[in-house]
């Protein structure tokens, strides 16, 4: 039988945390990032709320602590509001998260939901970089406006089918996250920053050896 | 599908004409009564005869020991029910509907129902040989042979029980035997030491127990003390010498053994050990038909039982009514009760044939016996079993004879005899298919090691023979997975993988402890409006090789709900009818347990197709993610599943961070499919967020 927890709440919190942590820039611009680093921030605030078993307290420790990371320093006053308005939704459903089945529930299953939240948008992210590599007018708003995700719309035909409901939320998200971080996708269109790590392609090994044949 | 009401009403109207009382009684009323379990009614007719609504009933124990026995006894009591009423003057018998304890028929006669009654008991009675002993008859409710029964390889563990059947039935066991015995050694190939035939002869024509214990002494002495088979016979077929012989029985015994086991540099020549073997036979049953005090069956022949043939059917017909006629109340004892049904008196030994696994083990009634020695079960149970062994046969676990176990399936279907027989040859071809897919892919596997083996090496010339190697075993699996599909065409249209070690159901049927039998299956009871009721008798699930509990695969698939579906959704689509499929559960004739398109699993009722849209994301992923192949493979996919389901998005958390994905260069589970894009600078994950999504709506 399935764990009780709150799950359409829940699926409604998740994206509103990705979400503010991606504009302060928190989230892994790679997809090749390690577990850890897909989950740290969402840890912490779990951690800090859990503590106090306080929402409002718990929230106000990680939000300073989060303000005060170096990839958040340029954007904080501009994404302060966001921030705020997650902080007010966490506080209207403060029982969700002072209940340990949904905090449990949450913890177990954060990777799943942020890699949910997060690939669309990089795949996007990426394989409009890789259309418009060594153009670097391509991070002006209006061609970004105009170009994303048309000019990618084939290669990414199949995210699109897999994230129908929610794929203009998906191209908005990665409409900001290239302005946002222009400097930084300036330097890959350019060529000087990679844009991702090749992964090792290998095959995997064969799995004859471990069969338990009888 | 029609209702259960529709179907029982079309088959009463059958029934009505049949018996030429059309118009007399409306075939809804006769639904009704089939459908509120009503025992009898009475109808005049206006020739001055009277039609009869009849319920036979016979209680099923629910205990794995003898759940299977039990309904094969009720079946061969239904099918012996209709034969008697033909029997009687004036009476005709037509079936109307039938579960698995509950027979109804419509009756047309002028007998009153004791007589009736009485008339079932004595067919009864005169049927029960055939039950014990007969050949397979599913028109009279014969199932299993005796045959199978001689299934065993050591005489001195008990392995045939001849102490639940009165002394009377000593002939027919012995003929029975002996035809089977022939038989047994006409299709044996003895290419290696026939130790089941040796077994089976020590065991049932021994003298005392050193030629029990060992059946090369009684072999041995066949030849050398009673004349039975000829000595120079034996020492041809034993390429024995001469003087070997000739001397003492101990040396001659020695002897026979190692030649039969092919020790020493010694061997045995099979044509004319087949032919010492059937003279043995043919010869041990003249002396029986002769002299049958002293040869038919001499050293067990104190181990039948002392009651007669009445008091063993009244045992069996305890609790059995023919509607309001029950036949013998269940006894009031302070005695020990069966350990099985606790309802009789215990008069059949605690043996491993009988009550398998669970012989000798602590059960509610040891505290009344001081000792372990001492009858644990009711001959009516000991009986369900014998049929179980008769239909399935016995396996040796250790030392020990125990009864084969089984996943019993139900399933109510609108087929034919020859589709029902379709069925399970399906099966069969597909459990042939996974063999081969198995052999297959092995060799696949060891090329492509080998081959990248001699890459490696720069081996030009033997690595172009071992690709071409590699060719043709990738040809073997893909010609095995074509056959598959062309088994199965619904897997193609549904995306289900053809690979056994990746799709839940294939995986079962490979991991069944299928013997040369294969799938055994049954069309039980009668027609209903063209609806018959099946059952698939399918072999467990096999051990890992180094499980300590015999059950450790079996226990953990019985008790996943998502793996017993994923199997029911996989029978559904085989049959491609909408017929109910029942696991660990009893089938029983009433609207809420009768429901076209469900699957009843521990009697809770789910829809097929909610089930595969529900649980098809859960098993299909879990199958496809766990590396380990086999039993151990098996368990660890169901145990992966059933933790998907109690938290879909938590485990697969837990499964993306042991996974070769992203970040991770290694993982315990294996990759989906994945490949790198470079025009998106990442792996292809969407096959992991699409299962997400559907995990996140379980």
């Amino acid at each position: 039988m399935a764990v009780q927890v709150d799950r359409k709440t829940l699926d409604e919190f998740c994206p509103r945390l990705f979400r503010a942590l991606d504009n302060l820039g928190l989230l892994p611009r790679q997809l090749s990032a390690k577990p850890t680093e897909f989950e740290k921030y969402p840890r912490l605030l779990f951690g800090s709320i859990q503590r106090y078993n306080d929402v409002e307290a718990g929230f106000r420790e990680w939000e300073s602590r989060v303000l005060r990371q170096d990839e958040a320093q340029y954007r904080k006053v501009e994404q302060y509001p966001e921030l705020e308005a997650l902080r007010q939704w966490m506080a209207q459903h403060a029982d969700l998260f002072t209940g340990k089945v949904n905090m449990q529930h949450l913890r177990t299953s954060l990777y799943a939901r942020v890699f949910q939240y997060l690939y669309p948008r990089r795949v996007l992210v990426n394989a409009y970089c890789f259309k418009h590599k060594s153009n670097l007018e391509a991070l002006t708003p209006e061609f970004v406006a105009r170009a994303l995700p048309d000019s990618v719309s084939e290669v990414v035909q199949k995210v699109q089918e897999a994230y129908q409901a929610e794929w203009e939320m998906i191209v908005a998200d990665a409409r900001k996250t290239l302005l946002d971080n222009a400097a930084y996708y300036r330097k890959v269109l350019s060529g000087k920053e990679s844009m991702e790590t090749v992964p090792d392609t290998a095959e995997e090994s064969d799995t004859n050896s471990q069969e338990d044949e009888q | 599908m029609e209702s259960a009401k529709e179907i029982i009403q079309r088959q009463a109207t059958e029934a009505l004409r049949a018996l030429d009382a059309q118009g007399l009684v409306p075939p809804a009323e006769v639904a009704e009564s089939v459908l509120r379990q009503a025992a009898y009614w009475e109808k005049p007719l206006p020739d001055g005869s009277r039609l009869l609504f009849v319920r036979l009933l016979s209680p099923v124990v629910m205990r794995e020991e003898v759940f299977l026995g039990n309904v094969l006894f009720n079946a061969f009591l239904g099918k012996t029910f209709a034969r008697a009423i033909a029997q009687e003057t004036d009476s005709r018998a037509e079936p109307v509907a039938n579960d698995l304890e509950n027979y109804y028929f419509l009756v047309r006669t002028c007998a009153e129902l004791p007589q009736l009654a009485a008339a079932f008991r004595a067919e009864v009675e005169r049927s029960l040989p055939d039950l014990f002993f007969g050949e397979p008859d599913e028109a009279r409710g014969i199932y299993g042979s005796v045959e199978t029964m001689l299934d065993f390889d050591k005489a001195n563990v008990e392995p045939f029980p001849v102490f639940i059947m009165p002394q009377i039935y000593a002939e027919r066991l012995e003929k029975a035997v002996r035809e089977s015995l022939l038989r047994k050694i006409e299709k044996s190939r003895l290419e290696r030491n026939p130790t089941s035939i040796m077994a089976n002869l020590a065991f049932f024509y021994s003298h005392d127990g050193a030629e029990m214990q060992s059946p090369y002494l009684f072999l041995t002495r066949l030849a050398l003390r009673y004349g039975i088979v000829d000595a120079e016979n034996l020492e041809q077929a034993l390429n024995l010498d001469l003087q070997e012989f000739s001397g003492d029985e101990t040396a001659a015994k020695k002897a026979t053994e190692d030649a039969l086991k092919q020790k020493n540099d010694r061997a045995f020549s099979a044509s004319v050990l087949r032919e010492v073997l059937k003279k043995a036979a043919v010869n041990l049953g003249v002396k029986v038909d002769s002299d049958p005090e002293t040869w038919r069956m001499p050293y067990i022949s104190g181990k039948f039982l002392q009651t007669d043939e009445q008091s063993l059917v009244e045992g069996l017909l305890t609790p059995t009514r023919v509607g309001y006629v029950l036949f013998r109340a269940a006894p009031q004892t302070e005695s020990v009760t069966c350990r099985v049904c606790g309802v009789q008196i215990a008069e059949a030994e605690d043996k491993s044939i009988l009550m398998g696994q669970n012989t000798h083990k602590f059960h509610n009634q040891s505290g009344k016996q001081k000792g372990k020695e001492g009858p644990k079960t009711c001959l009516r149970c000991a009986t369900f079993t014998y049929l179980m062994v008769k239909l399935l046969g016995s396996e040796a676990v250790g030392q020990p004879q125990v009864p084969k176990t089984y996943n019993l399936i139900f399933h109510y279907g609108r087929h034919s005899d020859a589709e029902a027989a379709h069925l399970a040859q399906q099966i069969d071809r597909i459990w042939d298919l996974i063999r081969q897919h198995r052999t297959a892919a092995t060799v696949r596997g060891e090329v492509s090691k080998a081959h990248k083996a001699l890459a490696q090496k720069l081996e030009q010339e033997r690595d172009a023979q071992k690709r071409t190697e590699l060719r043709q075993a990738q040809a073997a699996v893909a010609q095995v997975e074509e056959d598959e599909y062309e088994a199965c065409p619904w897997m193609r249209d549904t995306g289900a993988s053809p690979v056994p070690s990746e799709n839940p159901a294939l995986d079962v049927i490979g991991n069944l402890q299928l013997s040369e039998s294969k799938v055994e299956r049954h069309v039980l009871g009668l027609g209903m409006g063209g609806y018959r009721m099946i059952l698939f008798v399918l072999p467990q699930i096999r051990a890992p090789r180094d499980a300590k509990e015999h059950d450790f695969a079996q226990s953990r698939f019985s008790n996943s709900w998502v793996t017993v579906t994923a199997f029911l959704s996989f029978l559904h689509d085989l049959c491609s009818c909408d017929g109910p499929f029942y696991y660990q559960s009893l089938p029983i004739l009433n609207a809420e347990a009768f429901q076209p398109g469900m699957f009843y699993i521990r009697n809770r009722p789910i829809s097929a197709r909610e089930a595969q849209s529900r649980y098809a994301a859960v098993y299909q992923l879990a199958w496809r993610l766990v590396r380990q192949r086999g039993a151990e493979g098996f368990v660890k996919k169901v145990v992966l599943a059933e933790k998907l389901l109690a938290d879909p998005l938590g485990e697969f958390s837990a499964v993306m961070r042991d996974s070769p994905i992203l970040g991770q260069r290694e993982g315990g589970y294996k990759r989906l499919k994945t490949e790198y894009r470079k025009d998106w600078g990442a792996q292809d994950l969407t096959e992991y967020a699409q299962f997400i999504k559907q995990l996140s709506n379980l």
